[in-house]
Order: structure tokens, then sequence, then C-alpha cells
């Protein structure tokens, strides 16, 4: 139901794209597409169960596409053959944007730190989708495995900020 | 995990929670997953209460009017919103006053020919006159039975019967029913209606 895309549900998005981008790119810009997208073609989803899972895959091939396009950057060379690294750097550490208290601080850049189906999963988890949800968006075939792997990552994430 | 988190079926709970005061492993997973489920829960609710950068605020407003519920405005009536009702209310009055004043019987004469601006109020009956011709009014020499022939050139009799019939053969006392087609037509016509009327006594007794 496209009535379900509303503030909220866009602040969730952020939530959630903030676990895809892994600091690479600025989630607010993915959020962005994924809306306009949902909302340039309001009629065909206006009918859809889970819009907020369209938007995550809408985010995740954005994210995919801008991926590609700096690829064709990190070919370029230094005069020592060494690779140039092109970082933005208004997307430089997302978390300086966001006035977290110390305790969450710490438990975002410990996720930063994490492998990118950890980063996925928790920032799922941490924005309250459901089992059934994260396997929807996450594209995984069983719902075993979204078990395992959140299992997992918390298991991880607790050693981290201990 | 699921159990930490609170969306493990409730029927499983009990099981659950007695492997859990068993076992000292499954503990320190229960309070692992206890202890990150709620840190992930702040921080997600930390970073939903951030505000909105502008482009994303300015298309939240925009699918907020998308998603208003339309709402019928009960509100006094507005003649194509082309003035207040008030005024209006205002202007029937006089139109009212000054219209109804000319189809009163009473007039204002000056007695004295406008000498000592005295006016005083004579009473007079005006006749309508005879030739005054209303639409939808019967002619004076138009007979009964042209009347009636003219009736039933728009009126099909037995259809009309018919159809009231099978109306009142369902009807029971107290009773409601919807207004019919038929009846709708000639509801202006005094015979049909007490007719129907009659009908209905007829059955209710």
């Amino acid at each position: 139901m496209i009535e379900k895309l509303d503030e909220n549900c866009i602040k969730s998005l952020v939530v959630i794209a903030l676990g895809i981008v892994s600091g690479k790119s600025d989630p607010h810009e993915l959020v962005n597409g994924a809306v306009e997208y949902l909302m340039s073609n309001k009629e065909r989803y206006k009918d859809h169960p889970n819009i907020k899972a369209i938007a995550v895959l809408k985010m995740k091939g954005l994210f995919i596409d801008g991926i590609r396009k700096n690829q064709k950057f990190s070919s370029m060379t230094d005069v020592e053959g060494n690779d140039l690294q092109i970082v933005d750097e208004k997307q430089t550490d997302i978390s300086d944007q966001i006035s977290l208290t110390d305790e969450t601080k710490k438990v975002f850049l410990a996720i930063k730190t994490m492998g990118e189906k950890c980063q996925e999963i928790l920032m799922l988890a941490s924005e309250g989708m459901s089992m059934q949800e994260m396997q929807e968006v996450t594209g995984v075939k069983s719902l075993g495995t979204v078990l395992s792997r959140l299992s997992n990552c918390r298991k991880e994430l607790k050693g981290l900020v201990a | 995990m699921q159990y930490a988190d609170g969306t493990l079926p409730i029927e499983e709970h009990e099981e659950v929670k007695k492997a859990i005061e068993a076992d000292p492993k499954l503990k320190e997973l229960y309070n692992t997953f206890k202890e990150t489920g709620d840190l992930l829960f702040k921080l997600g609710n930390e970073i939903k209460s951030q505000p909105l950068p502008k482009n994303l605020q300015d298309k939240a407003d925009i699918l907020k009017t998308w998603n208003k519920p339309i709402v019928k405005e009960v509100g006094s009536f507005n003649f194509f919103g082309l003035f207040k009702v008030q005024y209006a209310g205002v202007a029937a009055a006089f139109a009212m006053f000054f219209v109804g004043g000319f189809y009163t019987n009473t007039f204002v004469a000056s007695l004295d020919d406008g000498k000592t601006k005295t006016v005083m109020m004579a009473s007079q009956k005006i006749d309508a006159p005879k030739d005054l011709k209303f639409r939808g009014m019967p002619s004076a020499d138009e007979d009964l039975s042209t009347r009636v022939t003219n009736l039933y050139k728009y009126f099909n009799a037995d259809q009309f019967i018919q159809d009231i019939n099978s109306k009142i053969d369902n009807l029971e006392i107290n009773d409601e029913f919807e207004s019919f087609s038929s009846l709708k037509l000639f509801s202006s016509s005094f015979d049909f209606f007490s007719f129907f009327l009659r009908s209905i006594t007829r059955k209710s007794l």
C-alpha cells in the first residue's frame, strides 16, 4: 500500500540504508532515489502489500549502480602506479552527521567494522523488521539462514562492544 | 534469540525458559541476545529521531498530502463561494419585505396632495385579473372528460395497479417501504395517492 510510504517509513529507510551503504556513499541519497522511484511509479505499487521491501530493493539497486559508476574511476593510478582512492569528503563518515549518544555511537561504529551481510542484517534488525521481512528484503531463501546469520552477527557485535 | 526478542510463539515460551534456566551456556547466549537486542533497538530509535534532510522532508510532506483522507466538509452552504451566507440571508429578508409589500391588499395614499406631507394607509381589495393564466392550471372551458383523457395520456393505469398490488401484497403492518417510481410520477395527483392510502389501510385492517 502506497499510503504506508510516509515520514516514518522514510526514517526507517534511512536506518536500513545505513546498513546498505557501509559508509561508502550517502544513505540519504539512496533513500531519496528510492522514494522518488516509488512516487513516480505510484500507480504500479499502490496496492503492493510491502512497499518498504520494494524501497529497500530499489536502494540496493541504486547502491550497486553507484559502485559500478565508481569502479570506472578506481582503475585510475597515480604517477607511481598506485591505485587512486576516490573518496567524496561529504560521505566519509555518516556517523558524524548523526547525533547519537556515546553508547549507540559505539554500537554503530562497531557495526560499520563488520562484514556487509552483518551490517545489512543488523540494521534491518535495528529498524525492527520481522524475520520474514528480513528474508524478503535480503533475498535469502530460507528463514533458518536469516535466523542463523542474525544470531552469528549479534554474537559478533556483542564481542565488539564488550 | 526469538525468546530474547519476544518474537517466539507463546506456546514455546515455557519450554525455552526451562532450557535456559537449566543450561548456563544457553543463559549466557540469552543474555547476549537480550543485550544486543536492546542496543539495536536504541540505535534504530536514535537514527529515526534525527530530522530528515530537506529534500527528503519535502517528499515526506508531499506524501502527507497524498495520504490525507478525503473528508467531506459539512459547513454552511455557500453558493459557489460567491457570497457569505449571512449577507445572503439579509438580502433575502429585504427581498421578502419589498416583494411582500407589492402583494398586500393595502396601499399608501396621500390624502392632501402632499401639502402637509401626511400620508394615510388605505385598504382596497384587489381582485386577480380574470384573464390571468397560470401555467399548469386547467382552463375554464376544459371539461372533466378532457382532463381525464389528458391525464391518461401519461398514465398507464393497468401497469400502476399491477405494480402497486405486487407491493401491497407483500406489505405487513408497520412495514417501511421505498418510494415507487410510478407513485413518484403521480404523487401530486391526490386521487391516486388517496387510493394508495386506502389500499394500505384496507390491508392493515
